[in-house]
């Protein structure tokens, strides 16, 4: 199942920058090399099982967002699933931005009504002070402009964890199963007595699903998400960190590339740490599974063990569900 | 006895002052030494460092590191210390590979030999700064030039006579005096930059082993090369998990490669150690851990 996804917004805004720090894994330190993006620049990027993205990185540049929206209308706007439109938080145009981004979402409205609109206000990191009320701000400006699409916001910057938070919510809303992964995970958590068990998908790291999901699915109608995380946790006992699912991609993405700057290639982690034991281990295919246990008798082994045979059902979960 | 009443601290710590023109870098040094700060692209914007601050680090060995903004005149710095340089058992000079030389070599002078003349156990280092300035191929270049500069300004100055702080009789009237060449002080240079901590680590890890050595570093090596030896181990390091720089490893030559990625490897474990803490279950586990062993028959507090 092919799931098309639009990569737009002005030139310099930062889109090309993200797509390498999630996709292929680069530093952040790196991105100053891009070039500008000539006109748009497929991607394939195979993800769960059957789900593959096709990532449409389109250059910003405004005559190629002319010809975008004029002769390249249809080839554009048809059949897409997700739209992220990327603000680089101190443009200079901001109106000339907003311009193009209610055009794209027109033809967007006409050629593919029910794709899903996510808009990163990026470079968070150059604001140095008010981060919170700026980004209250533009969001609101944003939806003013967006009229009755659902939209959801987030604030990012491709130097900490806020762009791994936004990615993995966008990947999210693509996995047809995710309530079924997460039902399983509840019960493989059980299963190990861990306090919570992650799934994330295995080149990017973005997390899939969790054990730890509420009812409400992260991405609703209309939600703005930018300080929605701290409810969540309520009525559980052990209010870990809000921004551990983040924070552990962020982290293990770094190590990854400090693993391969050796030429060794990252395998799996244990770690026993004064409050708690955390296996990372390949899941599936295309997967990696974390479990977090905080009961100090159980031992390390036997978690891996249960890893070993859960593999099987999630292999066939995943293909499963994903015709 | 003036140094008792500076330091009626629970105990010593070991003093490493940080020195340097204006601007040369010593704040941002710290920030990403002990204080986590990342640094990217658009870094810091470091606020005029106007007032001396002090901050405690609790490494393997208990360091106090001073943080003088620089001044036009090195003695003005001085009277903002208000103590001797005898104080400090480090002395760290950042100098800017691209900053102009003799003023910076000038006020590093200034130092290094007053506080050689009255403690030849001080360590003396210079971080040549802001490597990243400079393209791959000109900065060892440029940081040779510095070095020969400094040697060369070291041995143009007339001999200097040491206050040995050693005498049994140091006050005021008779202390025992012998001279020195001043290109003999020993000098170790690092060449270091915020943007790569790998470099600034290593830079860092060389100043503690120094402070290290006379006590303890000989044992503590020998102690990892025979890990070495038993657990074929190609490399050990033994790392201070808090400020995340080595404090000793095995004999065998440090490959910068292998060490940068223990050092990601301290840096991720470190911070995932928070991250999963739990307000309910933590306080009892690692109670637990460390108790099973001694009174295995009575668990459950
Ligand atoms: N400070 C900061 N800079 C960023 C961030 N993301 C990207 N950049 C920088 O922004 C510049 C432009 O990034 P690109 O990714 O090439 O921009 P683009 O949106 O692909 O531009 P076009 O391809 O022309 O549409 C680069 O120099 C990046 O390093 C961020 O989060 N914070
Ligand atoms: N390029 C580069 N700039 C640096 C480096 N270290 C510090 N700076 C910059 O130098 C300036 C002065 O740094 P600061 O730490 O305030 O210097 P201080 O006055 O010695 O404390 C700041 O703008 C830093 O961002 C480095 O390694 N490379
Ligand atoms: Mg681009």
């Amino acid at each position: 199942m092919k799931k098309k996804v639009l990569l737009m917004g002005a030139s310099g805004s930062g889109k090309t920058s993200m797509r390498s720090v999630i996709f292929s894994n680069n530093p952040a330190s790196l991105t100053s090399r891009l070039g500008a993006t000539i006109d748009v620049e497929q991607n394939l990027v195979r993800f769960l099982g059957d789900l593959v993205l096709n990532l449409w990185d389109c250059g910003g540049q405004d005559s190629f967002m002319d010809s975008y929206l004029s002769t390249q209308r249809a080839t554009i706007f048809q059949n897409v699933g997700v739209l992220i439109y990327v603000f680089d938080v101190e443009s200079r145009e901001m109106s000339k931005d907003l311009e193009y981004y209610r055009d794209c979402l027109e033809a967007l409205r006409k050629y593919s009504p029910d794709a899903v609109v996510f808009l990163l206000v990026h470079k968070m990191d150059l604001v140095r002070n008010q981060k919170g009320p700026i980004l209250e701000r533009k969001t609101k400006d944003l939806r003013d402009n967006s009229g009755d699409t659902p939209i959801t916001v987030f604030g990012t910057s491709i130097y900490d964890e806020s762009l791994y938070k936004a990615w993995s919510r966008i990947v999210h809303s693509l996995i047809p199963n995710a309530a079924v992964l997460t039902k399983h995970l509840k019960i493989f958590a059980e299963a190990c007595s861990a306090t919570e068990v992650i799934l994330f998908e295995r080149t990017t790291f973005l997390v899939i699903a969790t054990s730890h999901e509420t009812a409400a699915p992260p991405t609703t109608a209309n939600g703005t998400t930018t300080t929605d995380l701290t409810s969540e946790d309520t009525g559980d006992p052990h209010q870990l960190d809000p921004t551990r699912y983040e924070r552990t991609s962020e982290l293990i993405k770094a190590f990854k590339h400090s693993c391969s700057r050796m030429r060794e290639e990252f395998r799996s982690l244990d770690m026993e740490l004064p409050d708690y034991t955390a296996v990372l281990d390949e899941l599936t295919k295309n997967t990696y599974i974390m479990v977090v246990v905080h009961d100090p008798t159980i031992e390390t082994a036997a978690i891996k063990i249960n890893i070993r045979l859960a593999r099987e059902k999630f292999e066939e979960l995943q293909s499963e569900s994903l015709p | 006895k003036q140094l008792d009443a500076v330091d009626d601290d629970e105990f010593n710590r070991s003093k490493i002052l940080l020195l340097g023109l204006r601007r040369s870098g010593k704040t941002s040094i710290r920030h990403v030494l002990f204080e986590n700060v990342k640094p990217s692209k658009n870094f810091i914007e470091t606020d005029m460092t106007t007032k001396m601050s002090k901050h405690k680090i609790d490494s393997i060995i208990p360091l106090e590191i001073w943080d003088v903004p620089g001044h036009a005149n090195p003695e003005k710095v001085m009277e903002e210390l208000g103590v001797p340089l005898s104080t400090f058992s480090t002395l760290i000079f950042v100098i800017d590979i691209c900053d102009n030389y003799p003023k910076a070599i000038e006020y590093l002078l200034y130092f290094f030999t007053n506080a050689y003349k009255e403690n030849q156990e001080i360590n003396l280092e210079v971080f040549i700064h802001k490597a990243d300035a400079r393209a791959e191929d000109y900065r060892n270049e440029n940081a040779r030039n510095i070095q020969l500069r400094i040697f060369d300004e070291l041995a143009d100055l007339p001999p200097i006579t040491l206050n040995n702080p050693s005498a049994p009789n140091s006050g005021a009237s008779t202390p025992s005096v012998t001279t020195i060449e001043p290109s003999q002080i020993p000098i170790v240079f690092h060449l270091t930059s915020v943007l790569d901590h790998h470099l600034l680590q290593e830079a860092f890890s060389r100043v503690l082993m120094r402070l290290l050595a006379p006590a303890c570093l000989p044992f503590l090596e020998e102690l990892l090369n025979a890990f070495c030896g038993s657990s074929h181990a190609s490399k050990v390091f033994l790392f201070d998990t808090r400020t995340k720089v080595y404090v000793a490893t095995d004999g065998s030559p440090v490959d910068s490669a292998t060490h940068n990625l223990c050092c990601d490897y301290v840096h991720m474990l470190n911070s995932f150690g928070s991250l999963y803490k739990s307000s309910s279950a933590s306080s009892n586990r690692q109670e637990r851990r460390i108790r099973a062993p001694l009174h295995p028959a009575t668990s459950t507090p």
